[in-house]
């Protein structure tokens, strides 16, 4: 119960009392009788346990604050993160020039960045704690699980969201690049950090999705890795329209669309709907974009093609003008 | 008065270093003194003055060579990497300026016609060449002979001959054509203009054909079938019978009808480029229409060498080849420069293989880019240039409307204004402009209004086409 109490005292006082309340721990935590012997790097505490009546002497070796974080090695931490972030940033920016200029890689190129800032981050922190800091493993654990507790009860959905963030990452539901559908919004996914997912909308809209709610959620991908991906293009007409002519038109809009990849089948669905309690015929024209950018200048162009020929060949209204004979 | 604290301590510093400073130049004058003196009494000291001095000489020109070695090296090594990562701060010495580029591709008709006359006739890639010239590849000749057989016999067979647009498949027939002790009952209908309905279709089928009144297929098919005897018909440039458009594609189902209703009676030969078959085979299915197919751009490297060292052995000039500052800079270069013979067929192998590479099978781009090669003729000398690659990028204007018009040309080999405009559905005007912006580069070639692309451009277009993935 003690020893939790300092360690929260040890969180809380910040970086001024630190030194405070180890020494504090130090001398009140342990034995009765405590020689401080001090040495050029550490302060060692050499306890003596009075109590015990075989004159066992245990030594241990207690670390001062001053001496983790000297002036020396909070300057080299500061110069190690800075430059990790810089290099990072640069790193970033050249794969995405080179996603960008290299159009067969793009989508591979960009879900490789998430991977690199985790790896990176991680080894610049190992390099920190190890490299620079040195602490003794005692210490190591006890502000390890100091921290862990407090920012555990601090900052519970933060952590869920970096965990939901590596379980993106490690599950690959999607990649950077992927057209994702979750919880009713649709988008291009632009980044994948460890937080939040960014997505950004066929308006231009940009969307932080928190990680955690990714993981919880269903997530629909469109196109997964690969440059193309489906649309589906749907038209309602009249239930009295002459149906193989209007699925041949259909099919012919999207086939000569200048945004369809023609390795992938184009195929025409008919269905019969019932709008405002009248009989329709829902045309489904799903076709494979070249290219994901063209999403929808594809699903606009199959439209509008379809839409000029039926009006071009007055085809609803000759059906029209034929239903009212019949009747 | 109190002198003050600081005072007094800075003029105790003051004359310590003072005194200092009297030491060190005390004990430096001494010491170089005596240096001074040791050097004199070295025996030979001029001389290893002399050495110094040429060494020092020696280091710093090693020093400098060295430099701009490293130098030149790492701009060769960093240039790929900043064209990879589309940075263009140093210019690429190997891409072309815009205008040379232009330039270049514009003038290949005049610098092609500067050549002797003589050599100009060897290398015309029309379908009419000599026996010895031809290159059969992947023994096409013996395929159609066969099919043509197989039909005689009574089995309704028929051929396509694809390939990319130049790459033989007219001087395939003509081959076939050859193959006659006897000349049967042929037919060539050869469309060059696009057409895509009905009626465009008949009325060039009526007239190839000698029917009249044909308004209908079904009028045109009787009217072959009722003929006694069996015809040939080479029917050439089925990219040309449709439009990549929703109401493109009228007169190519007519012609399938037709093909089908007249297999017994006519052998049909259908040439198709690449490009618009791969549309159509994806689009319709239409492989399934031929029971011979045969593609002709699938030349190997050595065919393609042999299609040019052919056509070059029959004419009077011996050949020069010149190498570039990168080759003459080679070891491969330099260990040959003694043996003039070896050094030429290194520098000929280094350019075919560079020019096989873009050529990729097909003899028409091939014969264009050695006859744009040729830097000089002199008297019974032609000096060979080294290959040089084009970079498209240097254009600057491949933005994706470019690139779209430049896939629909590929696609139907030669376009017109209002072809352009109904494949792309954009205005007649947007389209002149595209075309017109294109010509003006050179990339794009135009006869009567039909606009091509400029063969010496193909293989780099297509490249970026399918990198794109608007090409698959």
């Amino acid at each position: 119960m003690k020893n939790t109490i300092y360690i929260f005292a040890f969180l809380l006082m910040g970086s001024a009392s630190m030194p405070n309340a180890w020494a504090q721990y130090s001398t009140n935590g342990t034995a009765q009788d405590t020689i401080v012997v001090a040495t050029q790097d550490t302060i060692a505490v050499a306890s003596k346990d009075t109590a015990g009546a075989t004159g066992i002497t245990i030594d241990t070796n207690v670390v001062q604050f001053e001496d983790l974080f000297s002036a020396t090695k909070v300057t080299a931490i500061l110069f190690v993160l800075i430059f990790t972030f810089l290099f990072n940033r640069l790193l970033v920016f050249l794969l995405s020039r080179l996603a960008e200029n290299q159009p067969a890689y793009r989508l591979l190129i960009k879900r490789i960045i998430p991977f690199l800032n985790v790896g990176i981050w991680t080894i610049a922190i190992f390099f920190v704690i190890s490299g620079i800091i040195d602490p003794p493993i005692e210490t190591v654990l006890t502000v390890g699980a100091s921290i862990g507790l407090a920012i555990g009860f601090a900052s519970q959905d933060i952590l869920k969201n970096i965990f939901g963030g590596f379980i993106i990452i490690l599950d690959s539901p999607f990649q950077v690049g992927d057209k994702i559908e979750i919880d009713g919004m649709y988008g291009e996914v632009t980044e994948i950090g460890l937080r939040s997912t960014r997505i950004v909308t066929p308006d231009d809209s940009l969307i932080s999705l928190p990680n955690a709610d990714i993981v919880n959620n269903a997530v629909s991908n469109s196109n997964t890795g690969e440059l193309y991906c489906q649309v589906v293009a749907s038209i309602y007409l009249p239930s009295t329209v002459n149906i193989a002519e209007m699925k041949e038109i259909a099919y012919k809009a999207a086939i000569t669309s200048r945004y369809v990849y023609m390795n992938k089948p184009v195929v025409v669905n008919v269905e019969n709907t019932i709008t405002e309690r009248m009989f329709a015929v829902q045309l489904k024209v799903k076709a494979y974009v070249l290219d994901i950018r063209y999403e929808f200048l594809l699903k606009s162009e199959i439209t509008e093609l379809i839409l000029t020929e039926i009006n071009r060949r007055k085809a609803i209204q000759e059906a029209k003008a034929e239903s009212v004979e019949t009747k | 008065m109190k002198i003050p604290k600081w005072t007094k301590v800075k003029n105790h510093l003051s004359s310590l270093w003072t005194k200092i400073r009297g030491k060190v130049a005390l004990y430096s004058r001494f010491t170089i003194r005596k240096v001074k003196a040791f050097i004199k009494n070295i025996p030979r000291w001029p001389k290893i003055k002399n050495h110094l001095i040429a060494y020092w000489a020696k280091t710093q020109d090693g020093v400098a060579l060295f430099l701009r070695f490293s130098i030149r090296k790492f701009k060769i090594l960093f240039l790929p990497i900043q064209r990879l990562f589309g940075f263009n701060v140093i210019k690429d010495p190997s891409k072309f300026k815009t205008v040379d580029l232009s330039t270049y591709l514009t003038e290949t008709d005049a610098k092609v016609a500067e050549l002797p006359r003589s050599y100009r006739e060897l290398f015309k890639y029309t379908a009419e060449i000599e026996n010895e010239l031809f290159v059969n590849a992947s023994n096409n000749v013996l395929h159609i002979t066969k099919a043509h057989e197989a039909w005689q016999e009574g089995l309704a067979t028929n051929v396509a001959i694809i390939g990319e647009r130049g790459s033989g498949k007219s001087t395939l027939i003509t081959r076939f054509k050859t193959t006659f002790e006897e000349e049967p009952a042929e037919l060539t209908i050869d469309v060059v203009n696009s057409l895509w309905r009905i009626e465009q279709l008949l009325s060039i089928f009526a007239s190839s054909f000698g029917a009249t009144d044909v308004h209908k297929p079904e009028t045109l098919i009787r009217f072959i079938n009722n003929q006694k005897e069996g015809t040939i018909v080479y029917l050439e440039g089925l990219q040309n019978m449709f439009l990549r458009n929703i109401n493109g594609f009228d007169a190519l189902e007519a012609l399938w009808l037709i093909i089908s209703e007249t297999k017994d009676k006519v052998f049909w030969v259908v040439t198709c480029s690449r490009y618009a078959w791969d549309f159509l085979n994806k689009a319709e299915g239409i492989e399934t229409h031929f029971t011979h197919l045969l593609f002709t751009d699938v030349m190997t490297d050595e065919q393609l060498k042999t299609v040019i060292m052919n056509r070059h052995s029959k004419s009077v000039y011996r050949l020069d080849y010149d190498a570039d500052e990168v080759t003459k800079r080679s070891r491969g270069y330099k260990k040959r420069i003694h043996k003039q013979d070896e050094l030429q067929k290194y520098l000929s192998d280094l350019y075919f293989h560079e020019m096989t590479d873009i050529a990729e099978g097909n003899a028409s781009v091939a014969i264009i880019l050695w006859l744009r090669s040729i830097k000089k003729v002199e008297g019974r000398t032609i000096t060979v240039s080294p290959f040089r690659a084009i970079n498209l990028d240097g254009l600057e204007i491949l933005t994706s409307e470019i690139l779209f018009a430049l896939a629909f040309l590929i696609l139907h080999d030669s376009l017109k204004v209002a072809e352009l405009a109904r494949v792309m559905n954009i205005g007649l005007s947007d389209s002149r402009v595209l075309l017109s912006r294109l010509k003006s580069r050179g990339v794009l070639l135009e006869n009567n209004g039909l606009y091509t692309l400029n063969q010496l451009v193909l293989r780099q277009v297509l490249r970026l086409l399918k990198k794109r993935n608007i090409i698959h």
